[in-house]
């Protein structure tokens, strides 16, 4: 049981604001990721929450009760580092042992614990060794296992998979998803890698500038972007987007028309994902500039002639344009984004009788 | 040819830096005879006359159990100030830091006869003259520079994930200090501890005006004091400088990496 | 964090509480002292900077100034020299390197004392190795090196540069290390040869750690003491006094703790304006790179 308040968390490091004003509630058993680019704040709100910072404002509780004066040690919260951070004069059994020693756990009890984690993570047989003897994988284990050996009420990870290669961190992801099923804990992930952050996360909450964008779902983030940056920052290829403005309740330049059911509204910017334009095989004012194949998708990029925009399409199964052919697209109206301002302005299609609705905000 | 060239320069390194020890080792094993012919010879007899006497007579142990007992306690109580020192220094952003390390480092250029005033008045004011405390305590004082400044060095490159994470394992600073930093920099730590010992092993100066009373005398004030009424004793004299020397020759050939590596360190980083 | 702050200031505590008793306070005492006429016969008179004004008029502390300046800058060019061209040799790569780098060590890490007593023996009037080098059979031509000025000057020089050149050449070997190889491999295709490699790569690059080391060895150099004390005590006729050497003379065989306290501090003032100006250079020419 545990759960995490951050009431207008402020955190100045001299003249630069890490983190400005944050709110944000965890439930028990959460398990929320803070997403964003290097320097978003991210790894700061973390460092803030596991007391190794100080914030500038605002308060830090958890289970209601304000934690902002206790230590580390007092707010009874695990860590996993990037680097992993294992202790590399101790064993394995003897990093595992650490915290629980230091908590001053009686000696059958620590050894119980060690016994039961490191079969739950698999490291039974590492138990012996040192750090150094172990691979990437195996350390990122035991890191975990140091961290789950007390029964921590918060987890937080700091960038856990980023020192490893590919194919292993979507292993140790795979895992960390099944340990959160079994284990049930609520826990704070940083991470700016946005799959990670999609396939494991209840809750995501970007980050950018030291703020927050926006915090939901999963499908929540990636299907209604609150915000020009989260539609930008998530995605891939990135959201297609391009300015303009809307005239009765309709969207049309570049060669593409959509219907947007708005009151005329000038300086906005649409985006549209790539798998959410059709193309079209017949002369456009779109030209294909390069051909992108990552196995399972195929992506054109493609370019408006005169208008500076580069957009990304994603290619039907059967037909593959050649470069330098003119080509048109169409949008999926329902999946079109409009955003004034940064922010996203949200409206409806009347979808029963197919025509546009009253505008609404 | 190029590599003739090399040897004999390696050679004559190896000659001018331990050429003269050589000279008193050969001198420490000859014979009362030997020692006075004229010209000198090189070779010795492989006699152990000198250090008979210099042991019996001149009771050489007695000034060596004198040294190590004031070098292994400075040793001891340096690195363990120390270290507790440097962590804060290296590690934390408390106010005053680099004027703290300023100054520390300030000490250590003080001229011995700055101090030595000050200092033998305090001690003759705690009748702490011609006790192992009496000198003891200056030595801690003139090594703790140098030990601050390597230890620090050193700690300040662990990673700060290491200490972060202890601290979220439930360390307070002391703990971190005793349970992490010492295990894990334990050769800086023992890199400074050479260091220290090596220069309260050989320290005179301060020896030689707070240590008057012979039964309290260190190895350097013993040699310097040698006694000889009309002649120099030139053959008990080498035996108790090569007795002097060993124990810190046979540290520099089997640590050398290490007491370079503690010289160095600092100095190179800043 | 106000908890952390106090532990880590508590941690301090015991350092600096040694270091504020016996090497501060003694400083200041030091300092008081000097202005002080302080014999156990005539008590303690205040007498301003009555000390430091005989020190500057005082015949014998001349001489001995002079021969402290003269030590000190021939002493770290010669050790520099010397350091340079060991650092360059235990640079290299050949088997049975780290011996050899032991054994340059070996005149660092000896007793000064002792060192001393050696140099002494070696440089005896009847017995010694450097007579027998240079005379030979010859035994009527055995100079007592020690009993001349010049010659007592150059071998408390020489045995200087003997026994510190290996700390030069500790801190120019770092420097060396730390100059990348491409360094060289790109001067080898730019066409530069060992010798300019040396003039334009290794010397300009080196800099910095040879500035570290004569500010070191300058420093210290102010400092010398033992060497005198064993091999000339002064003589012959105060031509090998040394300031600090001076100051314990005064200090302590004639109990004129002001006079010697005024001689010390002296010594503290010359060892701190070489630091703040050595420290300037070197921070100066860090900041430009």
């Amino acid at each position: 049981m545990s759960t995490l308040d951050l009431n207008g968390l402020t955190k100045d490091f001299g003249v630069t604001r890490a983190l400005d004003d944050i709110h944000l509630r965890v439930g028990d058993g959460d398990f929320c990721v803070l997403l964003g680019p290097s320097g978003c704040g991210k790894s700061t709100a973390l460092r803030c929450i596991a007391g190794l910072e100080q914030p500038t404002a605002g308060e830090i509780r958890m289970d209601g009760v304000c934690v902002n004066d206790q230590t580390p040690k007092e707010r009874g919260v695990a860590m996993v580092f990037q680097s992993y951070a294992l202790y590399p004069h101790m064993t394995v059994r003897e990093n595992l042992a650490f915290p629980l020693k230091m908590a001053g756990r009686p000696k059958d009890e620590i050894g119980a614990r060690v016994g039961e984690v490191s079969s739950l993570l698999r490291i039974d047989e590492l138990l012996g060794r040192r750090p150094r003897e172990l691979s990437g994988g195996q350390r990122q284990r035991v890191a975990i296992g140091r961290a789950i050996v007390r029964n921590p009420r918060l987890f937080l990870f700091d960038e856990p998979l980023s020192n490893l290669d590919a194919r292993l961190r979507n292993e140790m992801r795979l895992e960390i998803a099944a340990l959160h099923r079994r284990l049930q804990n609520t826990v704070i992930y940083v991470t700016h890698d946005q799959i990670e952050a999609l396939t494991l996360g209840k809750t995501i909450v970007v980050m950018n500038q030291g703020r927050i964008e926006q915090i939901g779902a999963p499908e929540e983030i990636y299907n209604r972007p609150a915000s020009r940056f989260v539609a930008g920052f998530v995605g891939m290829p990135p959201m297609n987007f391009a300015p303009g403005s809307i005239r009765s309740g309709v969207f049309e330049a570049y060669g593409l028309r959509t219907v947007i059911p708005l009151d005329d509204l000038p300086g906005v910017e649409i985006g549209i994902r790539p798998e959410d334009l059709r193309i079209r095989d017949e002369p456009g004012p779109w030209e294909v500039a390069l051909i992108e194949d990552l196995g399972s998708d195929r992506y054109a990029h493609i370019e408006l002639k005169d208008g500076g925009l580069r957009w990304a399409v994603r290619l039907p199964r059967d037909w593959t344009p050649g470069i330098g052919v003119r080509v048109a697209i169409n949008p999926d109206d329902r999946k079109v984004h409009v955003f004034r301002n940064g922010r996203r302005v949200d409206f409806r299609h009347d979808q029963d009788t197919g025509v546009p609705g009253s505008a609404g905000v | 040819m190029k590599r003739v060239a090399q040897v004999l320069v390696i050679a004559l390194v190896v000659l001018f830096s331990v050429g003269p020890f050589a000279w008193i080792l050969l001198a420490s094993f000859k014979t009362p005879a030997s020692i006075v012919e004229r010209p000198p010879t090189f070779l010795p007899e492989g006699s152990l006359t000198f250090y008979q006497t210099a042991l019996d007579e001149h009771d050489l142990l007695h000034y060596a159990g004198n040294s190590a007992l004031v070098a292994g306690s400075t040793t001891v109580i340096a690195i363990l100030f120390g270290t507790l020192a440097a962590y804060p220094l290296a590690r934390t952003r408390i106010r005053g830091r680099r004027v703290l390390l300023a100054v520390i480092l300030a000490a250590s250029m003080f001229p011995q006869i700055a101090i030595v005033g000050g200092v033998y008045r305090l001690l003759l004011a705690m009748g702490l003259l011609n006790t192992y405390p009496g000198l003891i305590l200056p030595y801690t004082a003139l090594t703790l520079p140098l030990a601050i400044w390597i230890l620090a060095s050193f700690f300040k490159e662990l990673p700060v994930e290491l200490e972060e994470s202890a601290r979220v394992d439930g360390c307070g600073m002391w703990t971190t200090v005793w349970r992490i930093f010492v295990p894990v920099a334990a050769p800086g730590i023992f890199t400074a501890a050479i260091l220290v010992f090596i220069y309260s092993w050989n320290e005179f100066f301060f020896a030689l005006l707070i240590m008057t009373d012979p039964a309290v005398q260190t190895l350097p004030v013993g040699i310097a004091k040698f006694p000889g009424e009309y002649t120099v004793p030139w053959g008990e004299l080498s035996a108790a400088a090569v007795i002097a020397t060993l124990p810190i020759v046979i540290l520099v050939l089997f640590l050398q990496r290490r007491i370079i590596s503690g010289l160095t360190a600092g100095a190179v980083k800043g | 964090m106000t908890g952390e702050r106090r532990t880590a200031y508590s941690f301090l505590t015991p350092s600096l509480l040694i270091l504020g008793v016996f090497a501060l306070a003694p400083i200041v005492s030091a300092f008081v002292t000097s202005l002080h006429r302080d014999t156990p016969f005539a008590g303690r008179v205040f007498i301003g900077l009555e000390n430091y004004r005989v020190l500057l008029s005082d015949s014998v502390a001349r001489g001995t100034i002079g021969f402290t300046l003269v030590f000190v800058a021939v002493s770290t060019m010669l050790e520099l020299l010397v350091g340079l061209g060991l650092a360059l040799v235990i640079h290299q790569r050949f088997c049975g390197r780290g011996l050899v780098r032991a054994a340059v060590l070996i005149p660092w890490a000896i007793p000064t004392v002792v060192a001393a007593v050696m140099w002494k023996y070696m440089l005896n009037d009847q017995y010694g190795v450097v007579n027998m080098l240079i005379h030979g059979n010859d035994l009527t031509s055995y100079t007592a090196w020690l009993a001349d000025a010049t010659w007592a000057r150059l071998a408390i020089i020489g045995a200087d540069v003997w026994k510190t050149s290996s700390f030069a050449a500790l801190l120019i070997l770092a420097g060396l290390q730390s100059i990348p190889g491409d360094l060289y491999d790109a001067a080898r295709i730019d066409g530069a040869g060992a010798w300019k490699q040396f003039w334009r790569v290794t010397l300009p690059l080196l800099r910095p750690a040879i500035l570290l080391a004569a500010l070191f060895r300058v420093m210290d150099a102010f400092r010398v003491f033992d060497l005198v004390y064993v091999m000339t005590q002064g003589a012959p006729g105060g031509a090998t006094n040394v300031l600090q050497f001076y100051g314990y003379q005064k200090m302590f065989p004639e109990q004129q703790f002001g006079y010697g306290s005024a001689i010390s501090i002296l010594v503290f003032l010359l060892i701190a304006v070489t630091a703040y100006f050595a420290i300037r250079t070197i921070s100066a020419r860090v900041f430009e790179s």
